[in-house]
């Protein structure tokens, strides 16, 4: 009896001192919505610094010292890819090949749209695949096995806390389809302050119209605002919706000129604030504000 | 720079004429692309709601089944029969549409739902539900 009490508590004793001097795995992100990643599949066995606040506009950022310096001790690098952090050799540099990037974005296929430019034919990368309730499932993916890399001890808690996190994303994806379904497929056609909605656009049936390129620091030249006031009106689109991160300016004279209403704020440079702040609330939030308006 | 002020004054003045065209022709260009924009497009017309002979087939009895369309409810079936036929009366654009049907299946067994929609112009799109007691999905046609 003793001695099966002595074994219970030697047992009991261990587990507890290996908790305690598991270090949590450092991770450094570069984007609200995979900092949320971070934590919904590492949880309380990993420490999230997200560089990138929620409602900060990824395209303008630019890590300060003090980022590199937090970068420097991580032990895994979260990137969103597909060429939005230009940044990277910097933070390649802080870690001195210690910290593992991993490349969220590049693990899933990308759309293409014209570039900057307005070559012909020149295509770029569209980075914001965020807007794809598909694509984030495959990211929880992604994540889980870079964490696991990280800790192969942890592989249990990490599949767990992946799989409600994935549950949670497929309620999300059939209330999405449920919602949009109110909407007429001929009436799904955004005007949006710039190019962040085609993963969205693909999944869900709609037509974007931008007013600007893929990074929010584009401006339309007077004839790209002709054009697209021409689509509005010949397309009757009823609503035009302005962004988080980009100055509404130009999609409120569009609306002074056809008639067609502001239809609201979208998050979709990444996690916003309120209601938004996490990704199901934040995906919610702009499928309500887009099938409310052109309903 | 040496020379009458008269003539100096009149290079000038030549100068700024030969400037003034190229920006004369830019600002007009400019004018007719804004002007376009203004003047109102030929906008396309809603389409007009037809008629679309649906066949439900159920493939065990259910309690009840619903078919929607843009948020409203087209079709409400209480204790149906293993085969119906219905119509209805909507809109169908060159996008399609997606009806969103429920059906809650007798027992806890799985069940399907076979859908028959005839398009106005008369193609005719087969589509399947499968699940178990309570099943919603969004079907689009085509």
């Amino acid at each position: 009896m003793k001695r099966g009490l002595f074994f219970s508590l030697t047992l009991f004793w261990s587990c507890f001192a290996t908790g305690l001097a598991v270090e949590p795995i450092r991770v450094s992100t570069f984007s609200s919505v995979l900092t949320e990643l971070a934590e919904r599949v590492g949880g309380p066995l990993v420490a999230v610094t997200g560089h990138v606040a929620a409602g900060a506009d990824p395209h303008e950022f630019e890590p300060k010292p003090s980022d590199l310096k937090v970068v420097s001790k991580a032990d895994l690098v979260l990137l969103s890819a597909k060429h939005l952090e230009g940044y990277v050799g910097k933070l390649r540099e802080a870690t001195e090949g210690k910290a593992r990037f991993v490349e969220v974005g590049a693990q899933m296929p990308s759309l293409w749209q014209g570039g900057e430019s307005g070559r012909v034919g020149e295509k770029v990368e569209d980075p914001h695949w965020w807007n794809s309730v598909g694509n984030m499932r495959r990211a929880v993916a992604v994540v889980r096995d870079a964490l696991t890399e990280a800790r192969p001890e942890q592989k249990a808690a990490f599949g767990v806390n992946a799989r409600a996190y994935d549950m949670e994303l497929l309620e999300l994806d059939k209330w999405v389809k449920s919602k949009v379904a109110e909407l007429p497929r001929d009436k799904r056609k955004l005007v949006t302050s710039h190019d962040a909605l085609q993963y969205f656009a693909k999944d869900y049936g709609f037509t974007v119209y931008p007013v600007s390129g893929l990074t929010s620091a584009e401006q339309p030249s007077s004839r790209e605002v002709a054009d697209l006031l021409k689509v509005i009106k010949k397309q009757r689109v009823k609503a035009v919706f302005a962004e988080d991160t980009v100055n509404p300016k130009v999609l409120q004279q569009m609306t002074a000129e056809t008639g067609a209403v502001l239809g609201g704020q979208l998050w979709v440079d990444g996690l916003g604030t309120g209601e938004a702040a996490n990704y199901p609330g934040m995906f919610r939030h702009n499928v309500i504000t887009v099938v409310e308006a052109l309903k | 720079m040496r020379g009458s002020p008269l003539i100096r004054a009149l290079l000038l003045l030549l100068g700024l004429l030969a400037l003034s065209w190229p920006l004369r022709l830019l600002l007009q260009r400019e004018a007719a692309q804004v002007e376009a924009a203004r003047a109102p497009a030929t906008v396309l017309e809603a389409a007009a709601p037809s008629r679309l002979p649906l066949m439900l087939t159920f493939s065990q009895k259910a309690l009840r089944a619903e078919i929607r369309y843009a948020g409203k409810s087209l079709w409400n079936l209480d204790h149906p029969g293993l085969h119906e036929a219905g119509e209805l009366q909507i809109p169908f654009p060159k996008e399609g549409v997606e009806l969103v049907v429920s059906v809650e299946f007798e027992g806890e067994a799985q069940g399907a739902l076979r859908l028959q929609l005839t398009a106005p112009d008369g193609n005719e799109y087969d589509r399947s539900l499968w699940g178990a007691s309570t099943v919603e999905a969004v079907i689009p046609f085509p």
